[in-house]
């Protein structure tokens, strides 16, 4: 059993947590805040930032597995997730813009 | 995790790339057998000719059609396109139900297609898969898509001189070869590898990623819908109920053959004839990148021109160049070629990566007794997904030879030969892998796949009056080039197991004389 929760199999099964569950939730909340930024017709904005979706995403599940520190990574993940969906209760809910 | 960049991206590469390669094998081949799903269709359906017959010719036969079944919502398509072998007419019944018919632009005559699931089945199944709901197939299709994309971005980052490995090929030396082959196949086309995936995504667009279009536009079918209506103009209308009487349908043509400025029509509908909502619609050939889907909807009782869609505008321009580039409709046959060539450059990409895999653990696990578990259940999968899809698709050509013309349920029964190959192969494979026996499980099921494709000219010549010869006289090209692929195929297969059987005696003569020597010399 211990060779089953070594250290080299905890941090990738983090890291490859962090990249799918951290980096959908970042890369969508990051579209959806631009879907309300850009200064364009709404039916277009929609069409680019769900386009743009499946640029970020994978980027940042790269970004996932190259950086360095990984607990450090995805605290800062969490942090700017944070704000984005602010952000987003902001616009959608509150009318902001 | 490794330290540099590089090393933990090559890390990412090889298990994104190992893990749904088997899926992404399927897609991409038969993504890529579906740039000919049209010739495929016309193969598969050997009785019956393909037409060309301009607009003019075929209106007599339209207006009878409609006359006589008393059509009041309908649309026709002309055989004026690669797409369009017949004269097609969809409409409602009187029960409300949509049918479509297919006859003769010339006669009228309704043809009778043999049941067939043609080459628009192998297409759709790159995407829709087959035996699920049609969602969970786009999500399993969207994640193998991600995989490929990541496979493809990482793999660019590990070959940081990547020009230069390009030109290497280090022939003979077992892994490198390997390597070396697989960069070839993935450089040498990457920017295809590149848009096909990434447009890939496009296709689905708003069913993998519905979430934004949600936050604007409500949840569920009703935002979907609306959204739709908005962005993708849909011109349905109700109808009304009132009567108006509308123009006549020639009339409504030569109106509509003007607005389209002497481009030629490949459609036209006409929604409830003579109600006040009476609507007529025509399009136009699909001939270049940009024009995808270009219309000119009218009122069917004056004449006057309500939309006109032509070219798009913003994200739709971007969206509509993309996704035709995925298709590739508007590819002349030479085009379509170097379609299918990229596709397959992409399939041996995906292939010589699964092999990468196996080859690169091989000398390991050879002296290691055979392999850890994983290590042959891996070896397996790869070999029966690499032999048994192939040899499933010659099945699925066979099956449409062979089975009894009158047996209802054929279209299913052609899909079904193929998965069923595809399986008994697969599982055949495991299992001969896992009882260490996969390197004649390689040679074995390879001369299988070369016998299947050998095949397909001979039943094709015995059961149609469209062999080879026939074929090459009467200049049907389509029935010709299929011969020659699945010859060529079935060479490529015979050869290579020749090959194969041959290198493994050696190896296995080897791996011996090494035992012999260490047991002479334990002896001594």
């Amino acid at each position: 059993m211990s060779d089953f929760f070594s250290p080299y199999r905890v941090e990738v099964f983090s890291r490859a947590l962090m990249s799918v569950i951290g980096g959908f939730t970042f890369s969508l909340f990051l579209c959806l805040d631009l879907s309300y930024l850009l200064p364009i017709e709404t039916k277009h904005a929609v069409a680019w930032s769900s386009m743009l979706f499946f640029i970020v995403f994978p980027a940042v599940v790269m970004w996932s597995f190259a950086v360095k520190n990984y607990k450090l990574a995805s605290l800062k993940l969490i942090l700017i997730t944070s704000v984005l969906v602010f952000m987003f209760w902001l616009f959608k809910f509150q009318g902001v813009m | 995790m490794k330290s540099a960049l590089r090393q933990s991206m090559a890390w990412l590469h090889t298990w994104v790339g190992l893990l749904l390669s088997w899926i992404l094998f399927f897609i991409f081949l038969t993504g890529t057998l579906g740039y000919f799903d049209d010739e495929l269709d016309d193969w598969m359906t050997p009785e019956t000719p393909v037409f060309n017959v301009s607009v003019e010719e075929a209106m007599p036969v339209v207006k009878r059609f409609v006359d006589k079944n008393k059509l009041d919502n309908y649309s026709v398509r002309f055989p004026v396109e690669r797409s369009q072998p017949f004269l097609t007419i969809s409409y409602r019944d009187e029960n409300n139900k949509r049918q479509r018919v297919n006859l003769n632009p010339s006669t009228g005559e309704a043809l009778t297609l043999r049941a067939t699931a043609g080459g628009q089945t192998l297409y759709r199944m790159h995407y829709r898969l087959r035996y699920m709901p049609k969602m969970v197939a786009y999500y399993i299709v969207g994640v193998a898509t991600m995989f490929m994309f990541l496979a493809l971005i990482t793999g660019v980052v590990i070959h940081k001189k990547i020009f230069k490995e390009f030109f290497t090929f280090r022939k003979g030396k077992k892994p490198t070869a390997w390597l070396d082959g697989h960069n070839l196949m993935s450089v040498m086309s990457l920017p295809f590898h590149f848009m096909i995936t990434f447009t890939g995504f496009l296709l689905l667009l708003y069913s993998l990623m519905p979430l934004i279009m949600n936050a604007h536009y409500g949840a569920g079918k009703e935002g979907k819908d609306a959204f739709y209506k908005e962005y993708f103009n849909r011109t349905s209308v109700e109808k009304s109920g009132v009567y108006q009487s509308s123009l006549d349908i020639d009339k409504l043509l030569s109106i509509g053959q003007k607005a389209m400025d002497n481009k030629s029509v490949a459609w036209m509908s006409l929604s409830h004839l003579n109600d006040a909502n009476s609507q007529f619609e025509i399009g136009s050939v699909h001939q270049t990148l940009s024009d995808s889907r270009d219309k000119w909807v009218f009122d069917a009782n004056t004449g006057k021109l309500l939309d006109e869609q032509v070219g798009h505008e913003s994200s739709k321009s971007f969206y509509y160049v993309l996704r035709s580039l995925h298709e590739g409709l508007f590819a002349s046959t030479s085009l379509r070629w170097l379609y299918f060539l990229t596709g397959l450059f992409g399939t041996a990409m995906i292939a010589s990566g699964m092999v990468l895999w196996t080859v690169k653990r091989r000398s390991k696990s050879i002296k290691e007794g055979g392999g850890s578990f994983g290590y042959r259940f891996t070896e397996g999968l790869n070999l029966g997904c690499l032999l048994g899809l192939p040899s499933g698709i010659a099945v699925y050509l066979l099956a449409n030879r062979l089975l009894p013309l009158d047996f209802s349920a054929r279209a299913a029964a052609e899909a079904n030969s193929l998965f069923l190959t595809w399986g008994t192969i697969s599982l055949l494979a495991v299992v001969m892998a896992l009882l260490k026996k996969a390197d004649a499980a390689w040679f074995k099921l390879t001369y299988l796949a070369g016998v299947l494709f050998a095949s397909v000219p001979v039943v094709n010549a015995l059961t149609t009056n469209l062999g080879f010869f026939y074929a090459l006289i009467s200049k049907n090209w389509v029935f010709v080039f299929v011969d020659l692929i699945c010859t060529l195929v079935s060479i490529i297969c015979i050869t290579l197991a020749i090959y194969l059987q041959k290198l493994f005696s050696k190896e296995c003569q080897e791996s011996k004389a090494v035992q012999q020597r260490v047991l002479t010399r334990t002896q001594a």
